[in-house]
């Protein structure tokens, strides 16, 4: 059996009182393609945040790669910066910064000896996101849709092992919501890196191999 | 993208370009404040306890000035000076029968197409006279001279050769200095100051010295009637000179009392207490380096929380607090660096208009300043905006990273 990428043990987290998620198990595989759907409010982002370090749980375990998490920051911050790719609902990319400037930003945080290869590979993800025409553009020259290709190819930017997008399509129209869907389908067996969405839309679900709900605190398969 | 273009594009990975127009007016805003202010800080006054000088020549001390009038940025420096706004310093008991003296300013102002009054201001005949000068040629003040009351006058070597022509022997000539003729006696060695300072041009086949430019002449004989100020000048020996904003024409007729010396005087003692309080202008710079601090902390945080999503997302993706610490203090020591490079033109722009316009009225401010001034005031105001910037920095760089999405 292979060593599950991420695991969670017993996750709780409360906020105001309010027990958002309860003694939440996961395993989250190499290469899973996984949708985190629920109701507003139900924790999902929650989990979504956990799981990317952006929090921590009250209680439970994690466990990435078989390892604990550390707790010195910077072992965090290289954590996220090797392993792990954010892809935001509302982009967040650094307007002040041209196309290739934002897909090469993760590497000024990068080791030296990932450094060179990440370079080269910013050129090769402009061209097959097909953006590499708008690699001198500013940030607020593109079209949403642009946007999020953008944001894609900085998540993959340091070959992450997983990409954490939280509602990838929200801000998209219908076109560009399909286009990013088979991107990230194509990433996903293509590069073979895991994904782990979180999202209301069932179509965007519907692409996943694997589905989970929360509810009630709980997460269901 | 290139590893030279990522690795060299430094105001790219700081985000300059973010907020290039509220950081060309920040910096604009910062330079103008603090430069202007640097001037302020650099003539900022201190109190002076005593300063005690002596004549070099017999060690006599002459003077001991107690006076908290007496007001120094910096009298310990070769080339700086201090004014004193009154004239009770140097009484004839203080500077004894061996230092008897006047040195007297012609001053010829002139802006540019503007003929002013000429002026010749000359400090009483109780100051004690120096400008560290010798004589080269002639010959100094005797008694019979004094006894007389002849009017002569000692010239600097420079001034000599510009009044007379180069050929003339300066000696025996005669000048004649509102209404009042003066016969040249003796010629002092020329100072560097006096070089510098002897900048003249026609105006009207009248020479004139160009605005701010001083032509020290010594005056002696008949009355004297000072009314204005003096600057002296410590670089070791002292000098005196007018401050333009005490500029007043002398009455001739009123010269008395004009007696020479050569002697150099120096400071033997000096001590100062405190940080004097110069009334208006000391509260003035304390508000607005108040006001600049409370702007540049706002300025800061607003800019800052602004770019809490940019920290986020840098966190996101591995940047530690120190990365984003050392990046946005990176940023604010560009900013103070484009700052400076703006604002110094215009810093001197404000100076010259205040030197030429408002100057005359305040009697703690001495122009033109000289640039080196600038180096400390800048450098402290970039420590205290960049220490300043560390507290929402913190603040923010050790926020989670979902609370800073949240921000924005």
């Amino acid at each position: 059996m292979l060593n599950p990428l991420i695991e969670l043990k017993g996750i709780s987290k409360s906020y105001g009182g309010r027990e958002i998620l309860r003694e939440v198990s996961l395993q989250i595989n190499h290469g899973d393609f996984i949708s985190i759907m629920g109701q507003s409010g139900a924790g999902k982002s929650t989990l979504l945040n956990i799981m990317a370090l952006f929090e921590r749980p009250e209680s439970g375990v994690y466990y990435f790669d078989n390892s604990p998490i550390p707790k010195k920051e910077s072992k965090v911050a290289k954590l996220r910066n090797e392993q792990f790719g954010f892809i935001f609902q509302s982009f967040n990319l650094l307007s002040g910064l041209s196309v290739e400037e934002n897909i090469a930003m993760p590497l000024q945080y990068a080791s030296e000896e990932r450094k060179s290869p990440g370079l080269q590979y910013v050129a090769i993800l402009l061209r097959k996101l097909d953006i590499d025409t708008l690699k001198d553009e500013k940030i607020d020259n593109l079209s949403g849709g642009e946007k999020q290709r953008v944001a894609i190819a900085r998540a993959l930017v340091n070959n992450p092992s997983i990409i954490f997008a939280d509602e990838p399509t929200g801000n998209l129209d219908f076109n560009s919501r399909n286009s990013v869907l088979k991107l990230l389908q194509e990433l996903n067996t293509s590069l073979n890196i895991a994904i782990a969405i979180v999202t209301h839309d069932p179509e965007v679900a519907g692409i996943t191999k694997r589905k989970l709900v929360i509810r009630d605190g709980g997460i269901y398969e | 993208m290139s590893k030279k273009s990522l690795n060299t594009s430094v105001l790219a990975r700081l985000n300059v370009n973010k907020s290039r127009t509220f950081l060309v007016i920040f910096s604009l805003a910062v330079a103008i404040v603090c430069l202007t202010i640097s001037g302020f800080i650099s003539y900022t006054v201190k109190e002076t306890d005593t300063l005690q000088f002596a004549n070099t020549s017999n060690n006599t001390v002459f003077a001991n000035v107690t006076n908290s009038n007496i007001n120094s940025s910096n009298v310990s420096k070769v080339g700086e000076y201090f004014s004193a706004s009154s004239y009770n310093y140097f009484s004839k008991n203080d500077l004894g029968s061996a230092v008897l003296g006047q040195m007297s300013y012609l001053f010829e102002s002139l802006e540019v197409g503007k003929l002013q009054e000429k002026m010749i201001l000359p400090s009483f005949t109780q100051y004690g006279a120096t400008e560290y000068t010798k004589l080269i040629g002639g010959r100094l003040v005797n008694g019979n001279d004094i006894a007389l009351g002849r009017n002569f006058i000692l010239v600097h070597n420079a001034i000599g050769k510009f009044v007379f022509g180069n050929g003339s022997p300066i000696v025996g000539e005669k000048i004649e200095l509102s209404g009042i003729v003066y016969e040249v006696v003796g010629i002092l060695n020329d100072t560097p100051d006096i070089l510098r300072l002897i900048k003249m041009f026609n105006y009207d086949n009248v020479k004139y010295a160009s605005s701010w430019t001083k032509i020290p002449l010594i005056i002696y004989g008949g009355k004297s009637s000072h009314v204005g100020d003096v600057l002296l000048f410590f670089d070791g020996s002292i000098k005196i000179d007018t401050l333009g904003s005490m500029q007043k024409t002398i009455n001739n007729s009123n010269l008395e009392n004009v007696f020479l010396t050569t002697a150099e005087y120096q400071i033997v003692n000096k001590s100062y207490s405190g940080t004097a309080s110069s009334g208006i202008i000391d509260i003035s710079l304390n508000i607005v380096t108040v006001i600049l601090c409370i702007i540049s902390t706002i300025i800061i945080f607003i800019s800052i929380k602004e770019r809490a999503s940019e920290i986020a997302v840098r966190k996101s993706f591995g940047a530690t607090t120190t990365n984003i610490v050392a990046m946005f203090l990176s940023e604010v020591v560009v900013g103070i660096f484009i700052a400076v490079c703006y604002g110094l033109p215009v810093a001197t722009i404000i100076m010259t208009f205040i030197s030429h316009n408002i100057s005359k009225n305040l009697n703690t401010f001495v122009f033109p300043l000289n640039w080196d001034i600038f180096i400390f005031p800048i450098a402290v105001i970039t420590l205290t905006i960049c220490v300043l910037a560390l507290i929402p920095l913190l603040v923010f760089s050790k926020s989670k990273i979902v609370n800073l999405l949240k921000v924005t």
